[in-house]
This record gives structure tokens, sequence and C-alpha cells, in this order.
């Protein structure tokens, strides 16, 4: 057992923050969804060109070809240097989880194609998983998917799609076999967004960003080519990512999560609350917690391909913590919290997107019944 | 980076946890008064494991830190008698104040030490008084506190007959300490932050005991016709301590490492694990009580030992580590020192 580092990845820290530290862009405030993906594309392919786009990615796609502990480290350095957050980074969805599923269960044709694209940051994906009647209940989803010679010709409805209106390929989930049970009856395709037949709204959220959409399809055309892991089988590729989303970019969340948890315990002091100081400082020791949590989980999955269960841990406890440390800013704010400054921790704004963090990717009921079900064996429940 | 246990410390592991369940099942306890720690301690002794940190010039294992935070787990898991945290950290104690007789014999199980901590009652009255965890057949007490820890020898201290404790699976008593008693003194930092992880492993193993066997009576008993696990009341208070001990765990084994290697931060790391740790005791055990209903109100069933066990020991950390304040006091700068008194 060892906490510290050998000496070879303290030579690539070493590098990357060197790196880092000369090229991490300045941020600017909020900006249109479409400023904001020319931006993440700009600095994507920057990093892209000096060699550290996907540093657990294999070589053959244009990635380093490392492992998940130079992974870790990357994000590790990256949080600590100001670079963009990557919380609400719009690349996200190709870079830790479209790609990560292609990597797995992809053909060599859909890998050769979309894996340089997305580590050039020359594609931008979406995820269209949830539908109106379809949230938490993800497997009872109705967007048909028709085979039609070689072409799938789907029918339906996506919603809550982040960055959909300036996506250009998405990760959808259609229903392509309605005799089936419902869990064998789904496919996972590569949608091109710019096909004809789709049509994107954006919804306003309650934090006032119009970041994800709802999105319409009527009778658009899918070669079956772009189905990934075998028609039917989307359920068990959707799975294969699900669990641990964010993979080890958590712990570049988990550091910018430390870094508020002190900032909150400075509000706290100034505010003179010793009590609102008592219960930031418990945060910050579950904070600490969360990052060891990530360390012991990439630990034990270095000589996996894929991962278990055990992040819904990390996810779920993450999630929670988000929104306590916003909670607790925000009332040690106090009429500060009337308005939304742009303060450097943009507390109010954040509080108010921490909302979203036990609902998206699996609401943390969900992430308990997981918990529940797949690591403690629990049995499940009737209703399913 | 690595946090997976290897070949040698998985053997040893293996052989503690063999001989645990085979001598000490939780069902000892319920026929005793106060812990019958004398049947198993020469034993516990015999297999080497309250020197696992000693060198091996010393007669111990040579092990570290690590090792031994893997081992207090799966003592927390059984109860074993605070003691031997007591005599772990005790021959510690001896060996850096250049008593290696002393030391030899805690190793040895020829003696054995307790635990104490001064009193600190909330109506006033007992001041001065020290509380004795489970000092019976001890020969020695390792006195804690936030300042140091000391050695002296049990019969410095003259104590009352035992008013019924908390947890009545060990013995609590209250005594006075002869001032003029010779106590060995060490104030050395590192060794309380020992101490500290190695409480909050025994939490640990606790808080996944008592989680365990909520987990697996919510698979066994039936309501309306299902398993109570299939509810997701029952499902979601499980998931939750799930996480909870995982955390706990992380970090305690996070701060054993930092500590083992003097990373800059193991003080704040350590106090970390036992705020996590003492919290994930806390909710499982109570937890534990719930999801076993009118049985687990009994005193027949184990779920109490839980409950009790998790409050001495959560004391026994508030007198060894202000965990809240070295969290504070560590931090950046930016803090004026009077505000930091504050926590």
């Amino acid at each position: 057992m060892q906490l510290r580092f050998d000496e070879k990845a303290d030579a690539f820290r070493a590098e990357v923050r060197s790196w880092l530290a000369d090229n991490t862009p300045v941020q600017k405030h909020i900006v249109t969804p479409a400023e904001r993906r020319q931006r993440a594309m700009a600095w994507q392919r920057s990093q892209f060109n000096a060699g550290w786009a996907g540093v657990a990615w294999p070589r053959e796609f244009g990635g380093r070809g490392l492992s998940l502990l130079e992974q870790l480290i990357w994000f590790e350095e990256y949080a600590r240097s100001g670079a963009p957050a990557l919380l609400r980074d719009p690349l996200f969805v190709g870079l830790s989880h479209a790609g990560p599923t292609l990597i797995l269960k992809g053909t060599p044709e859909q890998k050769a194609f979309h894996l340089p694209k997305i580590l050039r940051g020359e594609t931008l994906w979406c995820q269209g998983f949830s539908e109106p009647q379809a949230g938490s209940d993800l497997a009872s989803l109705r967007c048909r998917g028709t085979i039609d010679g070689d072409e799938l010709v789907v029918e339906g409805q996506k919603i809550w799609t982040s960055s959909g209106d300036v996506a250009d390929f998405q990760e959808l989930l259609v229903r392509t076999d309605p005799a089936a049970p419902r869990h064998r009856g789904i496919s996972w395709i590569i949608c091109d967004m710019k096909s004809p037949g789709i049509t994107v709204r954006p919804i306003r959220t309650m934090d006032g960003d119009a970041e994800f959409c709802e999105v319409f399809y009527d009778r658009v055309r899918i070669p079956l080519a772009n189905v990934v892991g075998g028609l039917n089988q989307g359920w068990s590729v959707a799975m294969a990512t699900l669990s641990f989303e964010r993979g080890t970019a958590f712990i570049a969340d988990a550091a910018e999560l430390a870094d508020k948890v002190d900032a909150l315990i400075s509000l706290c002091n100034n505010a003179g609350r010793d009590d609102f100081l008592r219960r930031a400082v418990v945060l910050k020791a579950e904070v600490m917690s969360v990052r060891a949590m990530i360390y012991r989980l990439v630990s034990r999955n270095l000589h996996t391909d894929r991962p278990g269960p055990e992040g819904s841990m990390v996810r779920l406890r993450y999630s929670k913590l988000l929104q306590e440390v916003h909670r607790l800013a925000v009332a040690a704010l106090g009429d500060s919290a009337l308005f939304r400054h742009r303060d450097e921790h943009g507390w109010v704004h954040g509080y108010l997107y921490s909302y979203s963090q036990t609902i998206g990717a699996g609401t943390e009921q969900i992430q308990r019944n997981i918990i529940g079900e797949r690591i403690l064996g629990l049995p499940r429940s009737g209703a399913q | 980076v690595n946090f997976e246990p290897s070949q040698d410390q998985e053997a040893l592991l293996e052989a503690v946890k063999r001989f645990l369940s085979e001598q000490l099942p939780l069902s000892r306890l319920r026929l005793s008064n106060g812990e019958k720690a004398e049947s198993y301690w020469s034993e516990l002794a015999g297999l080497g494991l309250f020197g696992v940190a000693a060198s091996s010039e010393q007669g111990g294992m040579g092990l570290d830190l690590a090792d031994e935070t893997l081992l207090f787990r799966e003592f927390g898991r059984h109860l074993v008698s605070p003691c031997a945290l007591a005599t772990t950290i005790g021959r510690r104690l001896a060996s850096l104040t250049g008593e290696p007789n002393l030391a030899a014999r805690l190793m040895g199980g020829e003696s054995r030490a307790a635990l104490a901590f001064e009193y600190e009652p909330a109506y006033g009255k007992d001041a001065g008084v020290f509380a004795l965890i489970d000092a019976l057949r001890a020969e020695q007490i390792l006195i804690v506190s936030r300042r140091q820890l000391s050695l002296v020898s049990r019969t410095a201290f003259s104590t009352r007959p035992s008013e019924e404790a908390l947890d009545e699976s060990i013995l609590i008593e209250k005594g006075t300490l002869d001032p003029s008693a010779s106590v060995l003194t060490c104030s050395d930092t590192r060794l309380k932050l020992d101490m500290a992880t190695l409480t909050s492993a025994m939490m640990v193993g606790i808080a996944e005991e008592a989680l365990n066997e909520a987990v697996d009576y919510a698979k066994e008993r039936r309501q309306f016709g299902a398993a109570i696990g299939s509810f997701q009341s029952i499902k979601h208070m499980c998931a939750d301590n799930a996480v909870r001990v995982d955390a706990a765990w992380s970090q305690t084994l996070w701060a054993a490492l930092a500590l083992r290697e003097e990373a800059t931060d193991a003080a704040k790391d350590t106090a970390a694990a036992a705020i996590v740790a003492d919290d994930a005791a806390r909710h499982a055990a109570q937890d534990n009580v719930q999801v076993h209903g009118g049985m687990g109100f009994t005193a027949e069933c184990n779920a109490h030992r839980w409950v009790k066990r998790r409050h001495v020991l959560s004391r026994l950390l508030a007198h060894c580590i202000d965990a809240h304040a070295i969290l504070v006091i560590e931090h950046k700068p930016e803090i004026p020192a009077e505000l930091r008194k504050k926590v």
C-alpha cells in the first residue's frame, strides 16, 4: 500500500503542471451556447496538439495510452491550474461518456471515425437517453427505431439533452424491438444531429441558463452501421459506462469542491457564525473523503477495463456534498444571496445549479437503488 | 498510489480473521457483564498483534501503521476491548520513553494497558476524575489527552465502585490519580495521530458490521409479502450507510498512509478520518437498530452493542484530538488567528 506516487508519476505531474501553467486560457464570464462550444473546442484542440487529450485513451485513436493513474494526475492538476471547470464542459459527453463507450463497444470503423475527432475537439456530443415518459424508468423509453433497408427510421422525442442545440452527434437510445422484454429491445445508436427531421428546442433552467434541450425526431434516417454494440443490445451498452459516468474526471470535480469548501470556511468565519463554521469543517472532512474514495476506486480499477457499480457511491456522496456546500454558503451569505453576484466562487449561481446534481445522470434515488441492489445485494422492489 | 493490500497483508488478515471469528464471536458478550478479555488476551499477544509495528529487533513484526490499520478494523468488527488500542500505543510510548522492558511485557501479553481520559462531566461535579475503560485486568493505564499521552501504573488510580456503564460489555470506572505517581509522558504528535487513526479503523469495523447485520436482516425479514430490503425506505438507508462506510474506510486508509509517509497534510487527513469514521459508525449503528425493529430494541440482538461501543470510542477520539480545530488551524493562512479559535 502506498499513497505517494512513484518518480515516474511525479515527473509526469511536473510536466502536466508546467504545461497547464503556460497554456490555461483566461476564463471569461457567461457566453452564448455557440460561444461556449467554440471556446471549449479551441481549448480541447490545444490540449490535443500538445499531447494531453485522452491521457488514458489508446494511442491508435490519438490518445496517450497511459494508465488511469496518469489520467488521475492530469485531472488533479487540471483542477489545480484553474482551467475551465469540467463540471459543465460541453465536450464532457464525448470525452467522458460516448468516447469510452465507443472504445469498449464500438466497431473498428466507428472508433476510427469518431474517437480522433472527439479528442481533437472537432465534434461535440450530446446524450439522448431520457424521454418525457422515461426518466428514472429509463428502460420504458418509447422513441422508435424501425428498420428500413440498411437504415433505422427514428420517430419520437428525447428530453434533458445538454448542449443539444450545438451538438454534432448524439448517443441515442431507441426501441428497435417493441415485442422484446423492455431491456432487450433497445439499441444504442450514433445520431448525426444535422440529419433531416431533427428539431431541437432549448429549455430554460432554474439557474437561468439554457443548456439543455428537448429533441424531436420526425422520420430521421440513421444508417444501421451507426448501431453500437449490436442491435437490441443498447441497454447493456448504456449500463457499461453509466455507473461511473465521470470516471477519473471526478477527481477534478472533487478538487474544485475542496477549494470551494475552503472558501466556505472563510465565508462562515467572516459571517461570524460559529454554528455555520462547525458545519463547514465537517463538510471539509467529508469532501476530503471523496478524494480518498476516488483514489481507492482508481487503485482498484487499474487492472480492470470497465468500472463497477462502486462509482455510484462516489457519485452520490459527491452530489450531495456539492449541494450541502452551496446551501450552507447561501445561508452564510445572508442578504447578499438575494443577488446573483458573479463573485469568484459564484455561490448563488452554483447554489441554483447544484439542484441538478442529484437529478441528472440518475437521480440520487436511482443511485441508492443501484448501491442497494448491485453492491449490497438487496432484493429489487416489486414494481419493476 | 496503491490502496490494495499486499499478499503478505492479505495473509496476515486471513489468519487474524479466522482467529477472531473462532475465538471472539459476538455471542461471547451475552454471557458476561464486563468483557472477559482474560481468555483471549494472551492469544492475541501470542499472534504478535500488539507488536505489529515493533521492529524485529524488539521482537515485533516490523510492519507499520498501514498494517495496524487493517488489523484494528477487524478488532472493531469483533468488538475487541479498547485495551488493544491502549496496549498497542502504550507499547510504543514505553519504547519511545526508554522503557524497553515494559514495552516487551505489553507486547508479550504479560502486561495489559487500558485507556483512561479525564472525565468531563456535563453537570459540574467530578472534576479531576478519570474514566477508566475496561481496566479490570490492566496493569498499566494509558491516559489520553489532547496535549499528551501518558502511561502510569494501574495502582496509581484509586477507583470507586463502578456505576452502571453505557456500554455494559466493558467495565467503565471513575478513578482519581495519585499526584505523586511516576508517569511516562510522550507529547509526540505522531503517536496521538496514529492512535486516532487506529480508533477510526475500529469505528469503520463497527460501521461495517452494523451495516452487514442490517443488510442480512433486510434480506431475510418479510413483511407485506416481501423482504423488507426490497422497500426503498430500508434499501436507501442501507445504501447511504454503504457510502458512509466506503468514504470512512477510504479516508482512514489515506490517513494511515499519509502518516506513514509523513505527508504534509497528514494531521488534517487524520482529523478528517476521525470525523467521517465516527459519522459512519453512528449512522450505521443507529440505523441497524431501526432496521431490526422490535428485535433491534432487545438486549438479545447485537444491534445495541455497535451503538454503545461507538459511543465509547467517540469519546476517546474527542479526548485524543480536536479534529475540527486541526482542520481549521491547518487551513489556508487567510483565516486570522482570532477566528481560528472559534471552532
